[in-house]
């Protein structure tokens, strides 16, 4: 174990016992205060101070959190005892000990005020975060807050020609310069309908939505990484440094499945936040804290060098296709099968990469925009697909050619989030824990997405933000870019409490001008409900025909996917898990994928 | 940037409210259910704020003959999944189908175990029932802020009323208005654009 990793150990085990509700010495004036568990982007965040619940029921956390690891740029003034706290061009101000704030540059008053304690600056998450554009989410199940500010860098291409870049977000801003076609920007911010954007050249300035479309992205941004998110450990065999709990998942709120007592030896298949996910040698699974085992050194690793693949991939010689679906947080991919080549990109859970080669623990994987890489065997797992579930194998691009995916138009509508009159955002249903279906469907959609393009489809999403188009105009998005598929994402809710489950609607009454899709509809409702279930357990609360408006208005076969009831306390604590939420993309995408299989067989 | 300030505003004016986003589970939380309530400008506990209309006042007191009649409503069975029908006597009134409707935003007899599928606070504004057999009833924004969401709550929502409405022999069809305006939607789910026609796939059936 490095120096380093034991320093990083110190630290977690230190607010592990904060966190499980042990005094410490130093930490005295936040006794009796409830602590909170941060997470960031779905792992667990870790600070020399405990985040805390104050007495106005917001969550304090220090300061140097704020900036160092949420990637923020505060600035402290000691005379005038305020903070700046800065993300790109979004500012807030607050003062110690005081309710006033600016977000901006308006006055706003909170509910309630940093304060100093221990000498370290404390400071409202909610109001700081959310008004630097994260989202912030509660989970009153285990105490944790979830952050979401992972820069997701939007690559969009312009639809048409002469696009104005503007100072602001509306055509009343002076144009800074008009836009060619086809011209590749990326996406910094969005206001209502308008982007902020980046030109290749570095300028910025504000184009209209309605002019853009998402440009394929072959992987997140390796630069995309937040600080003290770890990437998941590369190694392979490991061992208990003392009696640690195998917990049944990523966090101490788990279940314990069992007692390791200390030297216990396991393989590592897979990894999210500092924890492991382990084998044991009687093929128990479950998960461990990193920083409760040590390296297994094994012999010396193979040090030949890789052989090559051939150019063809296993897929043409009538072979059954492989996919390495993506366990871990974020992976590293490499130029060869060893931690010791260098990166080629980093890919994240819930992936599907197509396997096109083998050495030792390493699989050689096929990218997006042809590019290959090794990646880990023991942070993926693979799964063969069925002939029966793939494409003709038509297609021109060798790898694409295996998912019936590729080349596919599917626009994503993430429910809610329109601008209502009087200027709010249609937070859809809002759970007893406080869950916004808005967000949750958000998450899911963007996994959904990030999923698809991995597969080879081109994806168009309804709205990234809130959204003032109607639910017509939803549907002529998809209607206007000649869509495949349009799938809605949602989270349902009853005045029962009590009803759960996964439900899919599609709409094609006989006697409508759609019936002559009824059957293809049908389809398509059915085999992403079978595949929803499947992915994330729940009941199987069958499929429906409803007269919803995005499924009258689309002109292309659509359903409206319910993945779970946000009204139910145990499915709202499963939406709040990402896990659950990558879960739900998964199952929508396989859905998607057998629907495009069994419409390419005939 | 206007869209974010916008947001970023009404985020301070819910912090004022004391919407408590951020909570431990100290019983605090219980008031997000009703975000669109504060959004709205309203309490969180589900009042009656606008007071029912002239014409709408005690159906008892108008044009009432003595006789009852027996209607029959429409609510959410116990899980609620389904409308399950309950009959009910009530006075034989001019204008049935107001007092019917009245009816059911009172919500299910008590100890029947139904589930109300009325948001608290809607009052129904007009009613008019064409001879072609199209009912146009106008809500107040109420059915739209109150709204718990959800397409299965809409569904019941709307169908509660359209079914309700086409169980007597004069209405076929209805169309919703909200403030006297045609709306998309209630919830965000089923279109209410045009004219709806009753629905008996979301009947229970008795068994
Ligand atoms: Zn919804």
């Amino acid at each position: 174990m490095t120096g380093k990793l034991r320093q990083k150990t110190t630290a977690i085990l230190l607010s592990v016992f904060l966190l499980t509700g042990a005094v410490m010495p130093g930490a005295m004036a936040l006794e009796g205060r409830p602590l909170v568990q941060l997470r960031l982007n779905g792992s667990i965040l870790v600070g020399d101070t405990p985040a805390y619940i104050d007495s106005n029921n917001r969550t304090m956390v220090p300061i140097r959190l704020v900036g160092e690891s949420l990637g923020n740029v505060v600035d402290w003034n000691e005379q005038a005892r305020t903070v700046r706290i800065s993300r790109g061009d979004q500012v807030v101000g607050l003062t110690i000990n005081s309710r006033q704030a600016t977000v901006g540059g308006q006055v706003v008053t909170m509910d309630t005020e940093p304060v100093i304690v221990n000498n370290r600056t404390m400071v409202p998450l909610r109001f700081v975060m959310e008004n630097l554009g994260a989202r912030v989410i509660w989970d009153g199940a285990t105490n944790t807050v979830d952050i979401w500010n992972q820069p997701r860098v939007e690559r969009v291409v312009l639809t048409s020609d002469n696009v104005n870049l503007r100072q602001g977000a509306g055509t009343s801003f002076p144009r800074i310069e008009t836009l060619p076609k086809n011209t590749r920007l990326t996406v910094v911010a969005q206001s209502g309908e308008w982007l902020e954007v980046r030109t290749e050249s570095g300028k910025g300035g504000w184009v209209a939505g309605w002019l853009v479309q998402d440009l394929l992205v072959a992987a997140p941004d390796p630069g995309g990484v937040p600080d003290g998110v770890t990437t998941g450990p590369e190694v392979k065999r490991v061992e208990v440094t003392e009696n640690v709990n195998l917990r049944a998942g990523p966090a101490t709120t788990f279940t314990r499945l069992a007692l390791l007592p200390k030297g216990t030896a396991m393989t590592v298949i897979g990894a999210k936040g500092d924890w492991l996910e382990v084998r044991l040698e009687d093929g128990k699974q479950g998960w461990v804290a990193g920083w409760l085992v040590t390296e297994v050194v094994t012999a010396n690793p193979p040090a030949v060098p890789p052989v090559l693949p051939e150019k063809e991939t296993p897929s043409e010689h009538g072979e059954p296709l492989r996919l390495a679906v993506v366990n871990s947080s974020v992976v590293n991919v490499r130029s060869g099968p060893d931690i010791s080549f260098p990166l080629v990109t980093q890919v994240r859970s819930g992936q599907f990469l197509p396997v096109i080669g083998e050495q030792g623990d390493w699989y050689q994987v096929q990218m997006a925009e042809g590019k290959t890489g090794w990646i880990a065997g023991w942070l993926v797992s693979i799964r063969t697909l069925s002939t029966a579930a793939r494409g003709d194998g038509h297609g021109r691009d060798p790898v694409n050619r295996a998912d019936p995916l590729a080349g596919k138009i599917i626009v994503i509508d993430p429910g809610h989030g329109s601008i209502q009159p009087g200027n709010w955002s249609d937070p859809g249903a809002v759970g007893k824990n406080g869950l916004y279906e808005r967000d949750v469907v958000m998450d899911i959609s963007l996994r959904l997405r990030d999923i698809l393009i991995s597969r080879g489809a081109t994806v168009i999403l309804t709205r990234v933000g809130d959204t003032t188009l109607t639910l017509e105009g939803r549907a002529a998005i998809a209607n206007d870019a000649g869509a495949d598929v349009f799938v809605s994402v949602h989270a349902n809710a009853s005045t029962s409490r009590l009803l759960n489950g996964t439900t899919t609607y599609y709409y094609a009454p006989v006697g409508s001008p759609l019936e002559g899709q009824r059957a293809d509809r049908q389809l398509l409702a059915s085999l992403v409900q079978m595949e929803m279930v499947q992915a994330m357990g729940r009941r199987d609360a069958g499929i429906f025909e409803a007269s919803f408006s995005v499924l009258r208005n689309t002109t292309m076969p659509s359903i409206l996917a319910e993945t779970a009831f946000i009204s139910n306390p145990e499915e709202e604590a499963l939406l709040g898990d990402p896990v659950f939420r990558a879960q739900a993309a998964l199952g929508i995408a396989e859905g998607l994928a057998k629907y495009f299989a069994i419409k390419a067989e005939h | 940037m206007r869209g974010r300030k916008n947001i970023s505003l009404l985020l301070a004016v819910a912090l004022l409210l004391g919407v408590a986003l951020s909570t431990s589970g100290c019983g605090v939380t219980k008031s997000l259910t009703s975000l669109k309530d504060r959004f709205a400008g309203k309490d969180s506990t589900p009042v009656v704020e606008v007071p029912p209309p002239e014409n709408q006042l005690p159906v008892s007191h108008q044009g009432f003959s003595g006789e009852t009649i027996k209607v029959t409503l429409y609510f959410a069975d116990s899980t609620g999944s389904y409308l399950v029908p309950e009959e009910r006597n009530i006075p034989k009134v001019v204008g049935l189908a107001r007092a019917t409707i009245q009816e059911l935003i009172n919500g299910p007899m008590p100890g029947s175990g139904l589930l109300p599928t009325i948001p608290a606070g809607v009052v129904l504004k007009d009613i008019n029932i064409k001879p072609d057999g199209l009912a146009i009833v106008d809500f107040n924004k109420q059915l739209m802020l109150n709204h718990p969401g959800g397409s299965t709550a809409e569904k019941l929502t709307v169908y509660s009323i359209v079914n309700t409405l086409t169980k007597f022999p004069t209405v076929d069809r209805v169309q919703f208005l909200v403030e006297g305006q045609y709306v998309k939607t209630i919830a965000g789910h089923v279109d209410v654009s045009t004219v709806m026609g009753r629905n008996e796939s979301l009947i229970k059936r008795a068994n």
